[in-house]
């Protein structure tokens, strides 16, 4: 995402915490914890496996974006929404995935 | 003004053969380009005969010729999930997987489902999302993602 957002500056990414409850079972309280702080800077350290802060407030952020994507038919991460509603699962590398948004 | 009877041939003789060639591949490639719509069909009501021994409940949403040619491209729904399936134009078999060009090394059923499932970018709430970039970008992505 950061080469993309290098390359193109009219390109935003909004990240939705969609935690894999089955497959990760500390991934829910993660989530949640981003979500109160809203801080990319967690993120990166949940990626990188560093211990992570409680969550900080109570939030149905992460519950409401379970429902949406199950509705969505979005079933594996990362999955990525693009401008015209077509969906990409998987990790694409940057050049895919500007391939596939276009001008 | 006087022609010569020569070139006048000549000109006939290359207006004929240029209609003859270029009507003959056109032709050739209409009727190569719709051959299996033109004889085959495929309808919804067929389609759900077709696979409701595989899957029961299957809801057919929309049905067109795959890109490779005698290959129906059936998208469906079975309980709520969508998906791609495909019918032979002999409707004796069916296979779900995915179809790539060898050529372009693109997954074209990838493509196909997408173009087929897109969502409603405007029903998802962008509130608590984390945002990367500049918010007023003109193109937005949205990346569904879990912290582990």
């Amino acid at each position: 995402m950061k080469k993309i957002l290098e390359e193109r500056k009219d390109i935003v990414f909004y990240i939705k915490l969609y935690p894999l409850k089955q497959l990760h079972p500390e991934a829910y309280e993660k989530s949640k914890a981003i979500v109160c702080e809203k801080s990319l800077k967690l993120l990166e350290d949940a990626f990188e496996k560093k211990a992570i802060p409680k969550a900080s407030c109570e939030t149905t952020a992460v519950d409401d974006a379970m429902l949406l994507a199950e509705k969505l038919g979005i079933s594996s991460t990362p999955t990525s929404v693009l401008p015209d509603g077509r969906l990409v699962p998987g990790a694409v590398d940057a050049k895919t995935l500007l391939d596939m948004i276009g001008k | 003004m006087r022609r010569e009877p020569g070139l006048n041939t000549f000109v006939v003789f290359c207006l004929l053969t240029f209609c003859l060639c270029s009507t003959g591949i056109s032709f050739a490639f209409e009727t190569r380009g719709k051959d299996c719509t033109t004889c085959h069909t495929l309808t919804t009501a067929e389609a759900t005969d077709l696979i409701r021994g595989i899957a029961p409940d299957i809801k057919i949403l929309e049905i067109r010729l795959s890109p490779s040619k005698p290959l129906w491209e059936v998208f469906a729904e079975s309980r709520s999930r969508k998906m791609l399936l495909y019918v032979d134009l002999s409707k004796r078999f069916l296979f779900s997987g995915s179809l790539f060009s060898l050529k372009d090394k693109r997954n074209l059923s990838q493509e196909s489902f997408s173009a087929l499932n897109k969502v409603d970018v405007s029903k998802i709430p962008l509130e608590d999302a984390l945002v990367m970039g500049d918010t007023k970008a003109r193109l937005r992505v949205i990346v569904f993602t879990d912290p582990d």
